[in-house]
This record gives C-alpha cells, sequence and structure tokens, in this order.
C-alpha cells in the first residue's frame, strides 16, 4: 500500500491559483464572463480566510478522562501514547469504551453522531446511573511546537445534555471558555477525526447528494464553491430582472392580444422581436409616431371633419340672397338701359367724330357737334359708372355664389369606417349629397338650397359628435393597456443593459461549473485512489471490484458516483455491495480523509469499525490501519477479540487496552499488551520449550531482547518528546540517527544519544545483562539463556514504558 | 509428503468442494501441515533448526532471526489456520474463499517461492 502523505510535505497549488491558471489557459472564455469569474474570486478569497485562522500543528491524543458520563461512573482515564502508531482499546459491550470515543467527539464537536436524531432517546440515559455527579469529560492533546491543550466539558448537577459548559486550557494560561481559539473549526468540518460504526453504516444512507458533500467537503473546495455560489448569485440576480421584464413583457402581450385596438397587433410583433425596439414602442405607446391607419385615422377625420357652422351657413346664404337682390335691382333699374344708350351714344359719337358736325341722323330735329359730343362724353362717363355698380353687383352675387359652394363641397362625402357602425353617417351621407345637387345659381331654388344645406350642416354635427364619442371610447381601453406597455419599458431597458451582464454572468458560471467539476475530480483522484487501495486490502472474498469515484452535477443534482465492478461486469459499486461491504468502503473513504494532509489532527479514532465485518477483512483492515500508523496515531475501540487476537498474532507495532467495567460503572483500562512486552512473552513462551535445543535459544535470544528494548525505548522516546511538542519528523531523525542499542535507550532515558545510561544501567539488577543479550547478537550467541534473563528484560521493558 | 505436496492437496480439496461442506477444513488441515514443514525448513535454513520444539518457538525463532514479513505470514497464517481446523463455539466454519487466501499465504513462505 502507498504511503499516506507525510506531513503535508507536499505542496498543494491553491484554489484560487489554479482557478488564476485555468481561466489564463482558457481563450474561448469572453473577457466580461472571465472579469466575473476574478471578481467573484476576490470577493471570495477576502471572505475566506479561515485558513489563517486554523492552527496546523500536528496535534495527537495523550489521555481521555470521564467521570458520570454514560458507561463511565467514577472518573476513568484512558491514557494513550501521544504520536503515531496503533491502539487498540478492547471491551466488551457496555464496558464504557464507546464512552471515551463519544467523549473526544463531544468535546471536539459538541454532539455525537450517534445522538443525531436520537436526541430524546439518549437525551435521558446520557448521565451514569450509578454515579451521575460529578459529570465531565477532559480530552488532553499535545501539539507539536507548543504547549499541550486540554479540552474539558462540565455539567452542572441536573443540567441537560445540551446544557454544558465547553472549555479549553493550554497549560500554563488560563482557562478559555469553547474551543473556538484553538483553531480547529475547519479541520474539523473537513476531517472530523472520529468516526464511529453508527456513522461509517450511514455515510451511504444519504444518498448521493449527501456522498457528495461529505467527499467534497474533504476535499478543501470552499473556495471554489463559493465561487460558483457567487457566480450563481450573479447570474440569478441578473435573470431577475430580466425575468421581471419578461413577465410584464407577457402580460403586456397577453393584454394586448384581447384589445381589437388595432394598434395592439403592430405593438405585439414588435414586443415578440428577439431584440425589443424599445424605442419604437415607446413611440407607439405615446403616440408620437402615430403609425396609425383605418378606423382610428378614420374617426379621426371625421371627428376633426371642418364643417360649417350653422351661423356660417346663414350669414353665407343671406349674402348669396342680397347680391341676388342687388343685381337685379341694378339690372333692372338702370343698367340694361343705360347700356343701351350708351352704346347708342358711342356709335352716334364715332359717326360725328367721320362725318364732322351734321344734322341727327336718327331723329333729323338736332345737330351733331362739338358741344353735343362734349356732353355725349360726360353723360358716357356717367353710363360708365353705373355699368361698373352693375358689374360689381354681379361680382358680388358670383362671390356670392362661390362662398356657398365652397360651403357645399366642405360637406363632402364620408366613406364608411370598415367594422364599426356610425348612424350619424346614414343621415349625413344622403343630406351632403343632396345639398351639393341643388345649383347655387338658381335664384328660384335658393330657399330649397339653404334647407338642405341646414339639414347637411345638422347630420355632420351629429356624425362629428358619434365619432367623437367613437374615438374616445377606443382611446380610453386603450390607455390601459398603453400604461402597462410603458410600465414594461424601463424594466425593460435595464434588462437591455443587464443583457451583456447576464450573457457573461451565463457564461461564467457555465465555465465555473465545468472546470470545477473537472477539478473536483482531480483533486478527489488521490483519494479515491487512496480509497481504492484500502478497499483492496479490505476486500478480501468479496468480488466487487471499486472503480472510479466520481463526482458530479451541481447544485441539486449533485451526487457522487462510485463505480465498480462485480466479477468483471461493471456496475454501480453501492448497490451489490452487503452492509460489512458497505462499511468497510465508508472506512476506505474516511481514512483518506480523516488523514488528510489538510488536518492538523495526526489522531483517528474509530468506534467498533469492524462489527460488520468477516475475519478475513478484519487481516486487511489491521495492514491498512498499521500503515495509516506509521503516521498517524490511530485509537480503535473494539467490542471482540479478533483486532486483538490478530495483533497478538503478528509482530504488528500496537498497542492492545483492556478496557473493564466493574460493579457500580466502575471503568478502568489496563494495557494489556504492546510491541514489546509481547517479544518478551515470545521470549518466555521460547525459553520455557524444553524441546528447543539450548543453542537455538542462544541464537535466537540476541534479536528477540534486541527488538524488545528498543521497541520500549522507541514507544518511551516518541512519547517523551511529542509530549513536550516536538514534531514527529525531528522525532523520527532523531530515533533513525541513533543506531546502537545503548543510543537509543539513551534517548528513551535521557533525550540525548550521547547521554550516558551507566547509571540507568547499574540503577536495576538486571539491566546490563538484558542490554549485553541483545548486543550479543553482533558477537554470536548466548549460552545457558535462563527464565530470569527474559524476567529481567520484562523489568527493563516495564521501567522504560513507565518510569518510576 | 513434502511441503509442497501437502498445499497442492489443501488447494485441491479446497477448490472440490464436497456435500458435507468439509472440504475447506479439511484444506486447513492439509495446509496447516505444510505450513508447520515449511516453517521447519525455513528455521534450519537460519541455522536453528528444532524439529522437536513447539511451533509458538518456532515462529519466536522466525521472528527473531527471519524477515519481519515472513514471520508476520507466518505467525498469521498458522494461528487463522489453527481456528479453522477445530471447532469453536462462536466461530463460523472457515469459508473456502479464506483458506484459498490462507493457502497462498503458505505458498508465498515457501523457500524460493519469488512473489509475481
Amino acid at each position: 500500500m502507498r504511503d499516506i502523505e507525510d506531513d503535508g510535505a507536499e505542496a498543494e497549488q491553491s484554489v484560487q491559483e489554479a482557478i488564476l491558471e485555468l481561466l489564463d489557459a482558457d481563450s474561448e472564455l469572453d473577457d466580461a464572463a472571465r472579469e466575473l469569474v476574478l471578481s467573484a474570486l476576490a470577493e471570495v478569497t477576502d471572505q475566506d480566510d479561515d485558513d489563517a485562522e486554523t492552527d496546523w500543528s500536528p496535534t495527537y491524543l495523550t489521555n481521555i478522562t470521564v467521570s458520570g458520563f454514560r458507561g463511565i461512573g467514577s472518573t476513568a482515564k484512558l491514557d494513550l501514547p501521544p504520536g503515531p502508531g496503533l491502539t487498540v482499546v478492547s471491551g466488551r459491550n457496555g464496558s464504557g469504551k464507546s464512552s471515551f470515543a463519544e467523549a473526544v467527539e463531544l468535546a471536539l464537536t459538541g454532539s455525537s453522531y450517534r445522538w443525531r436524531g436520537k436526541q430524546s432517546l439518549w437525551s435521558e440515559s446520557w448521565r451514569n446511573l450509578h454515579k451521575p455527579n460529578p459529570c465531565a469529560l477532559r480530552v488532553r492533546f499535545t501539539r507539536e511546537g507548543g504547549r499541550p491543550v486540554t479540552v474539558g466539558v462540565d455539567w452542572a448537577p441536573d443540567a441537560e445534555l445540551t446544557d454544558c459548559s465547553l472549555w479549553n486550557q493550554c497549560e500554563g494560561k488560563d482557562r478559555a471558555e469553547g474551543i473556538e481559539d484553538l483553531g480547529w473549526t475547519r479541520p474539523l468540518e473537513r476531517c472530523r477525526p472520529v468516526l464511529s460504526y453508527d456513522e461509517l453504516g450511514r455515510l451511504f444512507d444519504g444518498g448521493p447528494s449527501a456522498l457528495y458533500d461529505a467527499l467534497a467537503k474533504l476535499l478543501g473546495l470552499e473556495v471554489l464553491s463559493a465561487v460558483e455560489k457567487k457566480l450563481a448569485a450573479d447570474l440569478k440576480e441578473a435573470k431577475l430582472v430580466k425575468d421581471t421584464a419578461d413577465t410584464l413583457r407577457k402580460e403586456a402581450i397577453a393584454a394586448l392580444a384581447s384589445s381589437d385596438d388595432e394598434r395592439a397587433a403592430g405593438l405585439v410583433k414588435l414586443m415578440k422581436k428577439h431584440v425589443r425596439p424599445v424605442d419604437d414602442i415607446l413611440a407607439v405607446v405615446t403616440g408620437s409616431s402615430q403609425p396609425e391607419t383605418g378606423v382610428l385615422t378614420a374617426l379621426r377625420g371625421i371627428s376633426e371633419m371642418a364643417v360649417p357652422s350653422v351661423d356660417e351657413l346663414e350669414s353665407c346664404m343671406a349674402r348669396l340672397q342680397s347680391a341676388w337682390d342687388n343685381q337685379r335691382r341694378t339690372e333692372l333699374e338702370m343698367a340694361a338701359l343705360a347700356a343701351e344708350r350708351m352704346g347708342l351714344l358711342h356709335s352716334a359719337l364715332e359717326y360725328h367724330a367721320r362725318a364732322g358736325d351734321s344734322e341727327c341722323p336718327v331723329c333729323g330735329e338736332g345737330r351733331l357737334n362739338g358741344d353735343w359730343a362734349t356732353r355725349a362724353r360726360i353723360a358716357l362717363a356717367e353710363g360708365e359708372a353705373s355699368v361698373a355698380e352693375y358689374r360689381s353687383a354681379a361680382d358680388a352675387l358670383n362671390s356670392a355664389q362661390a362662398e356657398v359652394r365652397a360651403l357645399t363641397t366642405r360637406l363632402r362625402q364620408v366613406p364608411a369606417v370598415p367594422g364599426i357602425e356610425i348612424h350619424a353617417l346614414a343621415l349625413y351621407n344622403p343630406a351632403a349629397e343632396h345639398a351639393s345637387a341643388i345649383p347655387v345659381d338658381d335664384i328660384t331654388r335658393l330657399g330649397e338650397l339653404k334647407a338642405a344645406l341646414t339639414d347637411a350642416v345638422g347630420a355632420a354635427e351629429l356624425l362629428i359628435t358619434e365619432a367623437g364619442e367613437l374615438l374616445a371610447t377606443r382611446e380610453g381601453a386603450w390607455g390601459p393597456l398603453a400604461a402597462q406597455v410603458a410600465a414594461w419599458i424601463p424594466e425593460e431597458r435595464r434588462a437591455q443593459q443587464l443583457d451583456a451582464r447576464y450573457k457573461a454572468a451565463m457564461a461564467a458560471k457555465n465555465w465555473a461549473n465545468k472546470q470545477g467539476a473537472a477539478f473536483r475530480n482531480l483533486r478527489l483522484k488521490p483519494i479515491a485512489a487512496q480509497a481504492r487501495q484500502i478497499w483492496s486490502e479490505l476486500r478480501q472474498e468479496s468480488n466487487v471490484d471499486l472503480g472510479e469515484i466520481t463526482l458530479t452535477g451541481t447544485a441539486t443534482r449533485r451526487k457522487a458516483v462510485l463505480s465498480g465492478s462485480v466479477d468483471g461486469e461493471p456496475t454501480h459499486a453501492l448497490s451489490v455491495m452487503s452492509q460489512g461491504e458497505q462499511n468497510a468502503v465508508a472506512l476506505a473513504l474516511f481514512l483518506p480523509r480523516a488523514t488528510s494532509v489538510r488536518s492538523p489532527f495526526r489522531f483517528v479514532v474509530l468506534d467498533d469499525p469492524i462489527q460488520a465485518m468477516d475475519p478475513a477483512k478484519i487481516d486487511g483492515f489491521v495492514r491498512v490501519l498499521t500503515n495509516v500508523a506509521r503516521t498517524h496515531q490511530i485509537i480503535v475501540f473494539s467490542h471482540d477479540d479478533r483486532l486483538a487476537s490478530v495483533i497478538r498474532d503478528t509482530g504488528v507495532d500496537a498497542r492492545l487496552v483492556d478496557v473493564v467495567r466493574g460493579s457500580g460503572s466502575r471503568v478502568t483500562s489496563r494495557l494489556n499488551t504492546d510491541p514489546a512486552r509481547r517479544l518478551v512473552d515470545d521470549a518466555l513462551a521460547m525459553v520455557l520449550d524444553d524441546n528447543l535445543p539450548d543453542d537455538v535459544k542462544g541464537r535466537v535470544a540476541p534479536n528477540l531482547f534486541r527488538m524488545a528494548l528498543e521497541s520500549a525505548a522507541k514507544q518511551a522516546h516518541y512519547a517523551r518528546q511529542i509530549s513536550a511538542g516536538r514534531s514527529r519528523a525531528a522525532v523520527e531523525a532523531q530515533w533513525q540517527a541513533a543506531k546502537k542499542t545503548r543510543q537509543r535507550l539513551a534517548l528513551a532515558i535521557h533525550g540525548d544519544e550521547k547521554a550516558d545510561v551507566t547509571d540507568w544501567l547499574k540503577a536495576r539488577r538486571g539491566r546490563k545483562n538484558v542490554l549485553d543479550i541483545g548486543n550479543a547478537g553482533a558477537h554470536g550467541r548466548v549460552d545457558n539463556l535462563v527464565k530470569e534473563d527474559v524476567r529481567d528484560l520484562e523489568h527493563a521493558v516495564d521501567d522504560l514504558l513507565e518510569p518510576r | 509428503m513434502s511441503a509442497t505436496d501437502l498445499l497442492k492437496h489443501a488447494q485441491r480439496v479446497v477448490r472440490e468442494p464436497r456435500a458435507d461442506g468439509l472440504s475447506s477444513r479439511m484444506a486447513a488441515f492439509l495446509a496447516r501441515q505444510a505450513l508447520e514443514e515449511i516453517i521447519e525448513l525455513r528455521c534450519a535454513n537460519l541455522g536453528a533448526p528444532a524439529p522437536w520444539a513447539n511451533t509458538r518457538s518456532k515462529l519466536v525463532i522466525l521472528r527473531s532471526l527471519d524477515t519481519e514479513e515472513a514471520a508476520d505470514r507466518a505467525a498469521i497464517a498458522w494461528n487463522r489456520l489453527s481456528v479453522a481446523c477445530h471447532v469453536h463455539a462462536f466461530e463460523l466454519q472457515p469459508s473456502a474463499a479464506e483458506i484459498e487466501y490462507l493457502c497462498g499465504v503458505v505458498e508465498s513462505l515457501l523457500p524460493g517461492y519469488a512473489r509475481v
């Protein structure tokens, strides 16, 4: 199995950098959309400085102390060696081991997975029945490069479960309320280090979207999610404007469609255009463009028709009448005679001009001479004045007639308006026609003309009124429609202004979703690979092969897809798995999460993870755990001995702790065995085997003794140094640098490989003997290994592990 | 019978299920005998022959002188097969697949076995 990454040394590219890089690489995204992604990123990055608050110092568990809580009555303490390594805490059901796990969970998260959704059940039985008070939890942590810290939870007598006081205290400092100032908020959310059997079982119950969330959270791509969210919000905002405009538009179109106003159809056409010509629409609504034809024009034409008034008609007719009279008078009275006389005089004058003075050729009595001619010219001039008078009277008549004619033509025929019945039209048109048919120069029909014209004018007035009313009705219906369209216009203008932004937001969001999916899966890949690796160790007999794990979809359609195959047949992995197999997969997914390099927690607490596993899986599980335990402190609570027995059978570097619950909920934890003590047991079994030749015992002993001493020294060294806040890497380097057993003992005892251990060796009889046997490996063999030698080894190991 | 032959028998038996369902237990029995031969062989190769010692002691010899992996494998396979060879009150009979897996572990301990 691949090693779990070490100490976060592998510097992951930050999400911001990755997004910027992807933006740079993408030439298809337009500038506006690019700008939106950048601004969303900037905004999000400003808000998202949670990582800065996170304390990344690697943290291990030192001990868990529980009083009056759940299965534990009197104060019980579980000591854990801070530092990488596997500790298996075994205890029967109800021994109180889970209470320790829950204590850690409660202290870190303020709740327990087992309690979720079962509040009522737990709220009654969370206190210990035998010894409910004091009720308190203490969890102690060591942090690299810092002082140890204790997290405590206290309940006052009779307090409810949720009514507790949570505090933390850094060694040498005052207590602080809550645990927020420890800087663990984000990692706790992302890489919760406590997992119970219940949670394993339920990881898949929430469905693919819950699994998506669980996996996405672990990827630490909150920045990406936030950018996606921001872009979605941008889009929503732009879309809201667009939608509002669209809704208003549709309502207006619907209203227009049910209107029989002739402007409606044209307006609907304009409003249905892909790009709405707002200015044109506005012109129609305000009437400034008046593209109207037909009914409205006709009605407006009629209503605005210039028809002579009755007064006008009367005066006009009166003038005609008087002109007639006047002309007739002048004609009758004088003009005709005068004209005749003047003609005669003209002729006489012409005659006189040619013939000279002579007898009058007409009467023969008078003489046509100079005097006569003078008189005749004067008379002629006077006669012409009369003629002028007559002509003017005739002109006056002509003009009066023309006036009446003009008046008549003003009463022109009005065509019918299609689709609209105008009652007055039936009255007016014949009247007007009748009036115009009567000649104005027929004096005898003057009275008839006047009556006809009066009728026509009356009818015209009726017509104008009626047309005006019809027009007003039309306009009255149009008004609200126009107002509705007018109200839509500013929204539409806003939407059009935002249209570019909307398109950019859409492009930006699509881009982010697409890139986000790819990016997530890229980040998921190593975790998925790790999960597959773990699954391959765990599956053993299962014929289900786990394939790709991918995150697909967004928003409500997001889901995690676990593909797989059964005997080579591709399928969805989860549906074909048994509960035990599902738990194993959940574990395979959880372990990479809990041991992520993005977590300060170097411990993982597993509460009864193997309940549904069969023996073969437990082998694989132990292999997985020992692998993880190289870099992490793994604490497994187990209710049966199966896990412990696998560890006892093998050289697995693990400590076994038994939890026993006595009467009155008195819980005690006891170190059952650890690697060093197991080697002591091995040595004892060997020395007691009489059938084993002594020379073989002598050959085997040195290695066994040395391994036991070094194993104990290593545990002591790690516990001592990590408790003091040193980094695991430094502690490991120190250990590796010390090659000899004596140097390693010096590290364990004095923290310095060069220190002198002679005093320690002399302090108790047998210690030197043990070291000598261990060192004999280099020189050959030990003769006569006896039981007492193994006793010495046991004491030395005990002293190293628990110095007095 | 050599360790290789014993193991071959074990693997054959486990692949030919019997009506009475005893095949996996029989296979476990054969495989454990093969394993004990192999452990003895490895002890001898390490210069610590102990033909009369009990297997626990021999496993200690491997723990001390052999590779860590071999010691682990031998110990886990022997303990598992021993469990499979007896009837236990609360333990189910080992499944064929598990015995096959353990046979594989035993096979990997044969001297000169090269893991592919």
